[in-house]
């Protein structure tokens, strides 16, 4: 939007330099020219002294611009992840919502899970957020931290319960029903099968699919000889990246791909060989 | 969780008031510049009208000045800028650096829970 403005700008300066220094050279050459009158000569001079000081003033206007526009910048980028109530919503929920995970029993929803997806929630907002003014980080990134909360009630409805207890938690705390309602929106919807309605819970979802390339994770499972869940859950990463919504998210996935790999191809046991051997020739790596 | 020092909305608060700062000087600097702008544009009228019509060398050499004046006024003004800039960029980097530092506590804080 303001590119158009800009160039018209500079086209309107461009102008007057070829009007100033065409008249330049004609009064500097005055003495030997024929083509004006003193009298035209006089105006033509009284005339450059405006144009030399128009032209000034709109290139210091430009530099003048430019820094506000920086500023600019630097105050949405400072103010998208703290500011208004929002922000201490973060830090309220963040512990009480880590004390709730916490009860859940289930390794692969642990702790460091919750971690994981609140550092791909907060890489996601910080690629997205220049874009998308509207989006809010700190509900995206407090709604990271919930997303699993329900879990430790019940595992197969946890995506809406958890959303009702965020939001719940989130009034019971002073937060407006606008913010509460954010956070059950960024939750109730994280199912993979399922499809989000906000920004919000689309950086939820797609955070939460991301820690598929958890190596830690995987390890787990595999030293805990679980080949159903392998099984599962190598369906799932070949076709995670098609399946992430988010631009941001497809980046974070190719950037951490190849470490992932690396991994797998460390892992030795037996029972694991079929679906290591599926990674790595979908994802173009020959097996060793 | 965070000390009043390390207080999120104080690092916010701060982080825009150094931005404050950093476009209240440039409707300084704006102000400076164009009224000094005008000053050069009176002087050159006031020169002009002191020399005959016919003297289009004079008139020249007048306007020849008045670039020479306006440039350096508007060199200095871009330098102003430059200075002032990189003095709220250092500033609001280091709130930067605590903001990234309270995010990290939290971060710690979670992992040990």
């Amino acid at each position: 939007m303001l590119k158009e403005p800009f160039l018209q700008f500079d086209f309107i300066l461009g102008v007057k330099r070829l009007v100033f220094v065409e008249s330049m050279g004609s009064s500097e050459s005055a003495s030997s020219s024929a083509a004006a009158s003193p009298q035209e000569g006089a105006e033509n001079a009284d005339a450059n002294a405006d144009i030399l000081v128009e032209i000034t003033k709109s290139e210091g206007s430009a530099a003048l611009n430019a820094a506000r526009q920086e500023a600019a910048k630097l105050r949405a980028a400072g103010g998208g992840k703290l500011q208004d109530e929002s922000q201490a919503m973060f830090d309220k929920l963040s512990t009480q919502g880590s004390g709730g995970v916490a009860q859940v029993v289930d390794p692969a929803h642990s702790n460091r899970h919750m971690q994981n997806v609140l550092q791909n929630a907060m890489e996601i907002t910080e690629e997205m957020e220049k874009d998308n003014p509207n989006l809010n980080a700190a509900v995206a990134e407090t709604a990271a931290i919930w997303h699993d909360v329900g879990r430790a009630e019940d595992p197969k409805e946890h995506e809406s319960l958890g959303a009702l207890l965020a939001h719940n938690e989130a009034l019971r705390m002073g937060f407006s029903l606008e913010t509460a309602t954010k956070m059950f929106n960024a939750i109730v919807h994280h199912k993979w099968s399922d499809e989000p309605k906000t920004l919000e819970g689309h950086i939820v979802r797609d955070a939460d699919k991301l820690d598929f390339l958890d190596g830690e994770r995987w390890r787990k499972r595999v030293e805990g000889k679980k080949y159903d869940e392998l099984k599962y859950v190598t369906g799932i990463l070949l076709n995670l990246r098609d399946r992430l919504k988010l631009e941001a998210s497809k980046k974070i996935f190719d950037k951490r791909l190849p470490a992932f790999l690396d991994f797998i191809e460390t892992v030795e046991d037996e029972g694991f060989e079929p679906y290591k051997k599926q990674i790595m020739t979908t994802f173009g790596r020959s097996p060793k | 969780m965070t000390t009043k020092a390390q207080d999120p909305k104080s690092l916010n608060r701060l982080y825009n008031e150094e931005i404050d700062k950093f476009e209240a000087r440039l409707d300084k600097f704006e102000a400076a510049f164009n009224r000094r702008c005008e000053e050069i544009r009176t002087e050159s009228h006031l020169k002009l009208d002191a020399l005959p019509k016919s003297d289009r060398i004079g008139r020249g050499r007048v306007l020849t000045e008045e670039k020479k004046e306006l440039d350096q006024v508007l060199r200095e003004l871009k330098m102003a800028i430059k200075n002032s800039g990189h003095e709220m960029r250092k500033t609001i980097e280091r709130i930067q650096t605590q903001i990234d530092g309270v995010a990290a506590d939290v971060e710690n804080e979670l992992g040990t829970l």
